[in-house]
């Protein structure tokens, strides 16, 4: 189920307001095989979120190659790109998961089928996961109504239902209190269970002693280790 | 090609985000409403008032008046007695068309005062039975010199009955010169049956009784100022009245007294003519333009006129509804990019999730159609709604019967150019979506 990532040269750098160009990620080198799980580390502006937009297709490097499976991603048009966000790619972010507009099932089931590739979710089956995530009493709520925990749990609980092959969390804990962060990380091990390979950036001590990193891949000290 | 799946999962997304900001989707629909029914009932309005006045001026194609007044004053003030007389016409005239052998029918007309705003129109029996509705109660005969039949609307809005007695006011209410006619006591002696014209708005009594009462008026007002100028010590009203019979006498009597526009014996203001056919129209049109001191009117032609005047009015409306609209849909692209500016960060998150840029901004894009298309539907109903609705207070109120469901050109275009400026709303909004950068959005979380 899981892909390997292979980072070669990865070079991005960004304009800055006041001109002037600074580069945030420079020249790394990093392999992740299937399955495994990999934790991106350094300080705030280390360039953390900008390597899990590389990797997903997001942005594009301005040097270097990334490869997911087999797939040279960098190298894809954005219908291309979009196309394999959709197909193999979960996303988590720390905020902001959910679309406010839609029922907590309906961001299971209607973001499918407005993308190409992605795999459709019917809504008995939007309504298990969302029941086995203990969410079942707000199946028709909207965004607004949960709580940030819950509403971080159904944005897992979406990632899951895609099957994904690649999952990219950025600070998924980061708001949350320990309860609450401890049922979002079952369910993120529930799908490195299913064999996907986990990319996550985290401060959270938590998340660390939970989950055991395969790798670590330290933006601020230049390591992979 | 957009799959039948996928375009129905963009509509739902875009219904979605209407109904999650209900307050400025209503706003925004009903801004469009709004100006489309302004559209909608100035163009009913309108056609019902050039419909009126073309009917009204098929029933009688020439008018012959005064010289002096201009074609459109004419017909307004004998046909549809909304403008001040232009001025009088000796007896004879009426007396002349009527022997004509050219002349079908020919109706005198005498316009000079009113009674609670409504027009007193001296005329005779024939007139009123040639309007072809009948008494709604009453007699139409006008038999007596004090009796007076009253339109439709007249008799609601004043609220008299058969039998019911009152005075004349010369001018109308407010008028500076207005002031009641003590002379003659009037006394209703029918109600016409509606016509759905300006009679329905008017009384109507003998062409005699206005002679009667300002040739009384006139002895009374002489009476007053010999005695203020103390060059008379006796002058009976009825050695007036009897003077003011001889014609000649009464012909300088009127003009020391009175201007143009005051009705003495043998003058009229008008006579409304039917000929046997329109050649026999244009012959007496010119025969009675040229004639010294009158003035022959096509009222066709003249209708025609009127019509184009008030073409110009509805121009300057028109503009100002359609401006009303352009702004309703400025207010909606306002009112969308602020939204799109809050969702930025969900839109990013689509695009996390692999929806692409270009069904991100059809689902905007069917959002501007959707808020289009809705205030298209409501102004519609709203507008003929409306119209329906005050239909029989326009008609009360205007003499003018609206059809509340005809479909006018003015509006043909008001839904045209909503539409069409939706279009290009949804168009500005899809492209403004397009060219956000999302991923920049995605960065800053």
């Amino acid at each position: 189920m899981g892909v390997t990532i292979r980072l070669e040269n990865l070079v991005k750098s960004f304009t800055e307001p006041q001109g002037g160009q600074r580069r945030v990620i420079s020249g790394l080198n990093a392999s992740l095989p299937a399955g495994q799980t990999v934790l991106v580390d350094g300080p705030s502006g280390a360039g953390k979120s900008t390597l899990m937009n590389l990797i997903s297709g997001l942005m594009l490097p301005d040097e270097g190659r990334v490869l997911v499976g087999e797939v040279e991603v960098s190298a894809l048009s954005e219908s291309a790109r979009d196309a394999f966000r959709a197909a193999r790619v979960g996303y988590v972010f720390q905020t902001f998961n959910l679309i406010s507009a839609l029922t907590v099932r309906e961001n299971l089931t209607m973001p499918p089928l407005l993308s190409a590739g992605n795999r459709r979710v019917s809504v008995k089956e939007a309504t298990d996961i969302l029941e086995s995530f203990g969410l079942g009493g707000h199946l028709d709520k909207r965004p607004y109504q949960l709580s940030v925990g819950q509403r971080q749990r159904v944005a897992v609980a979406r990632a899951l239902s895609q099957r994904p092959a690649l999952l990219l969390a950025d600070e998924p804990t980061a708001s949350l209190d320990n309860d609450s962060a401890r049922a979002v990380l079952e369910a993120v091990i529930s799908l490195k269970r299913q064999g996907a390979t986990l990319v996550m950036a985290t401060h959270d001590p938590l998340v660390k002693e939970t989950l055991a990193f395969d790798q670590t891949w330290d933006l601020g000290r230049k390591e992979v280790v | 090609m957009m799959k039948g799946g996928k375009l129905r999962a963009v509509v739902t997304l875009s219904l979605r985000y209407l109904g999650s900001r209900r307050f400025a989707t209503v706003v925004s629909v009903l801004a469009i409403a709004i100006s489309l029914l302004f559209v909608v009932g100035v163009g009913v309005v309108n056609f019902a008032v050039k419909k009126t006045a073309v009917e009204g001026s098929i029933r009688y194609p020439l008018v012959v008046g005064p010289s002096g007044a201009s074609g459109v004053q004419l017909i307004l003030s004998t046909i549809f007695y909304i403008d001040k007389p232009a001025g009088t016409i000796p007896f004879s005239v009426y007396e002349e068309l009527k022997k004509d052998q050219r002349v079908v029918a020919a109706y005198p007309v005498a316009v000079a005062d009113s009674y609670q705003n409504v027009r007193i129109i001296g005329t005779d029996a024939a007139f009123l039975h040639d309007l072809g509705v009948g008494a709604a109660a009453g007699s139409l005969e006008l038999s007596a010199v004090d009796d007076a039949v009253f339109g439709y609307r007249a008799a609601l809005r004043t609220g008299v009955k058969l039998s019911d007695r009152f005075h004349g006011q010369h001018g109308m209410v407010g008028a500076a010169d207005a002031h009641e006619h003590q002379e003659l006591q009037y006394r209703v002696a029918g109600v016409l049956n509606p016509t759905g014209g300006p009679e329905d708005n008017a009384i109507y009594t003998q062409y005699q009784s206005v002679w009667h009462i300002h040739e009384k008026h006139m002895a009374s007002q002489d009476h007053d100022s010999e005695h203020e100028d103390g060059r008379a010590e006796h002058a009976e009203d009825a050695e007036h009245a009897e003077h003011a019979e001889h014609e000649g006498e009464h012909d300088e009597h009127a003009q020391h007294h009175h201007d143009k526009y005051m009705l003495s014996t043998n003058t009229l203001t008008a006579v409304l003519v039917r000929t046997a056919n329109p050649v026999f129209t244009g012959m007496l049109e010119r025969e009675y333009t040229l004639k010294e001191g009158t003035l022959a009117v096509d009222t066709g032609k003249s209708t025609r006129d009127f019509v184009a005047h008030l073409n110009k009015g509805e121009v300057f409306v028109e503009l100002m509804s359609m401006a009303m609209l352009v702004i309703a849909v400025i207010m909606i692209l306002v009112t969308l990019v602020m939204s799109l500016n809050e969702r930025r960060r969900e839109m990013a998150l689509m695009r996390s999730l692999g929806i692409g840029r270009f069904t991100i901004s059809l689902t905007v894009m069917v959002e501007a159609l959707v808020l289009t298309v809705l205030g298209v539907g409501f102004g519609l109903l709203a507008g003929h709604g409306l119209t329906w609705w005050l239909a029989p207070l326009i008609k009360a109120r205007a003499g003018v019967d609206v059809e509340p469901f005809v479909l006018t050109s003015m509006e043909a275009w008001g839904v045209a150019i909503a539409l069409l400026a939706g279009q290009v709303l949804a168009l500005v909004s899809m492209v403004w979506t397009y060219r956000m950068n999302l991923v920049e959005e995605i960065a800053r979380q």
